[in-house]
């Protein structure tokens, strides 16, 4: 355990080492490059050449490369941005239809399109719903440096230990920015994370097909195994999205996170995630006043339903804070629908709250 | 120190002005203190204006940005305007008057002028001049000890310490005629 001063993409690179990640595909985007960037360099040092990296022509290459290695038993995982985040749909989609353990890295810029290249909060729903399925995912929202390295590690954990592509969704400030953090490792906290089998190939392990993958297999011949995504029916692909949603709602409750600060009196309550969420809880601990609390999804997907309704049954006003234009609004509003407490939306795609603006909102 | 002490640095990229912002938040960290540091920059690679907001505190930082600073360093013309809605009253500047003209300062605010570029360029090296800015920083952050901002200059400069040891002795130096000019 060591105290050290990184910016959060180094943050990032230390904690998919100590969840024993091996192999990371990428392509280039700021503000993610940097993962790239320090992982190639223990790479390069690294003299048993356990780690390594490939960086492929695309974000749907390193996508697709990411779920081959995968397969072949190793901990992968990919980060990326803005139209990358776009691009990485496609293989996102495969992942969800095979329930893969994917690691993705989504640290948000602004968009529209190129946008720039520092802060948003524009991909939550294409992170959480962005491919031609059901958006059954695991989704991480960090507030803080230290929640980014210990989220980071959890992710490889819950990806692989229920066989769902898991995501951290950052931003670019949260990316670039440098602070204190706590470095530790499963070990020393006696932390068992669940470790990577073959699907396919040598040391494979069959069995990981016939309990994970609605979409099964089939062998030809002995030599080859095919995996499917392709179906001629309708009734098929009906029960395979079945398969998942049931399989996700069995585990709904054992990983939804959130956070109730200052909960219990408070006649109004905050409602944000991520960067936004860590500035109002400074705003707060600023004004030293009890009237307010905030409750921050730590997941994003699933939601934590159950723990906002309880926490917004009693209060008198909501207010949703976002770097984007009502996604998170909308999903909030969605799980508390019948509440009719009074709602105050803010949201400023591709901007920050400073807590001196929240001082201004709230009082 | 009550509540955190706000800092932004802006100027031209290569100017150093990254390079000033992890100093200080090392240092900082160095001495126990919490410190954020966050990079601001556009699209452009090269040739766009470059600014480093850091916040020093004895408390747990959670948020990178702020709307005014306490300290505002401007290091080059096109830095006046791009940093304005960061200015209050309260706001002390530091200001390159190598490059940046006085007539365009705010008439406000309490100004201390050093004449950073020329200094470097003329007594020591053009790469110097962050470590003379950081020195001009010091004495309005009384409570960063000099030893510690010293160790995170070798933390960052380090490697190039060890290819020109001779450049060791020049940063510090430079530190403490920049430390001269803000007094």
């Amino acid at each position: 355990m060591s105290k050290e001063f990184l910016i959060g993409n180094e943050i990032i690179v230390r904690a998919c080492l100590a969840a024993g990640a091996e192999i990371m595909f990428g392509y280039p985007i700021t503000p993610t490059t940097e993962i790239m960037s320090y992982w190639t360099k223990i790479s390069e040092k690294d003299e048993n050449d356990q780690i390594k990296f490939l960086q492929a022509e695309d974000e749907m290459a390193a996508g697709f490369a990411m779920i081959g290695a995968i397969l072949g038993g190793k901990k992968a995982f990919t980060a990326t941005s803005g139209p990358g985040t776009v691009l990485m749909q496609d293989p996102m989609s495969m992942a969800e239809a095979m329930r893969l353990p994917t690691v993705t890295f989504i640290m948000q810029r602004g968009g529209p399109s190129t946008g720039t290249v520092i802060y948003s909060q524009q991909e939550l729903i294409l992170t959480s719903h962005g491919g031609n399925g059901e958006g059954m995912r695991i989704v991480y929202a960090p507030a803080t440096l230290q929640e980014l390295y210990d989220l980071s590690i959890k992710a490889f954990d819950t990806a692989w230990r229920y066989r769902f592509p898991a995501f951290i969704l950052g931003d670019g400030y949260i990316a670039k920015m440098q602070g204190e953090v706590e470095i530790w490792s499963p070990e020393e906290r006696r932390i068992e994370l669940t470790p990577a089998i073959p699907y396919l190939g040598e040391g494979k392990d069959t069995s990981l097909i016939r309990k994970f993958q609605p979409t099964k297999s089939f062998a030809v011949k002995n030599n080859y195994v095919n995996l499917r995504n392709c179906f001629n029916l309708e009734e098929e692909i009906l029960r395979i999205n079945m398969d998942i949603k049931k399989a996700f709602d069995e585990i709904t409750s054992k990983i939804s996170e959130c956070e109730a600060y200052n909960c219990e009196k408070a006649e109004k309550i905050i409602i944000a995630y991520g960067i936004v969420a860590a500035a109002v809880k400074q705003a707060l601990k600023e004004t030293k006043q009890k009237k307010f609390g905030l409750f921050r999804p730590i997941t994003l997907n699933p939601f934590p339903k159950e723990e906002a309704r309880e926490i917004t049954q009693q209060t008198k006003k909501i207010y949703i804070l976002e770097s984007s234009l009502g996604q998170f609004a909308s999903m909030v509003k969605e799980n508390l629908y019948g509440l009719t407490t009074p709602i105050e939306a803010h949201g400023k795609p591709g901007v920050g709250f400073t807590p001196e603006e929240i001082k201004g909102i709230l009082l | 120190m009550s509540i955190n002490t706000k800092i932004l640095i802006a100027g031209e990229g290569g100017q150093g002005i990254q390079t000033v912002g992890k100093i200080l938040g090392e240092a900082a960290f160095e001495q126990g203190l919490k410190a954020l540091y966050v990079p601001n920059f556009g699209v452009e690679q090269r040739g766009g204006v470059s600014v480093a907001f850091v916040q020093i505190a004895p408390q747990e930082l959670t948020y990178p940005k702020f709307d005014k600073a306490d300290i505002l360093v401007l290091l080059s013309e096109r830095s006046v305007k791009r940093s304005e809605t960061y200015i209050s009253l309260r706001t002390q500047i530091i200001s390159n008057s190598s490059l940046v003209p006085k007539n365009i300062l705010p008439t406000q605010n309490t100004i201390i002028e050093i004449d950073a570029t020329n200094i470097a360029n003329k007594k020591f090296t053009p790469q110097t001049l962050s470590i003379i800015v950081l020195g001009a920083i010091l004495p309005f952050v009384p409570i960063l000890q000099k030893d510690n901002v010293k160790k995170a200059i070798k933390k960052q400069l380090g490697s190039k310490f060890k290819e020109k040891p001779e450049l060791e002795e020049l940063n510090y130096k430079a530190l403490e005629r920049g430390i001269d000019l803000a007094k």
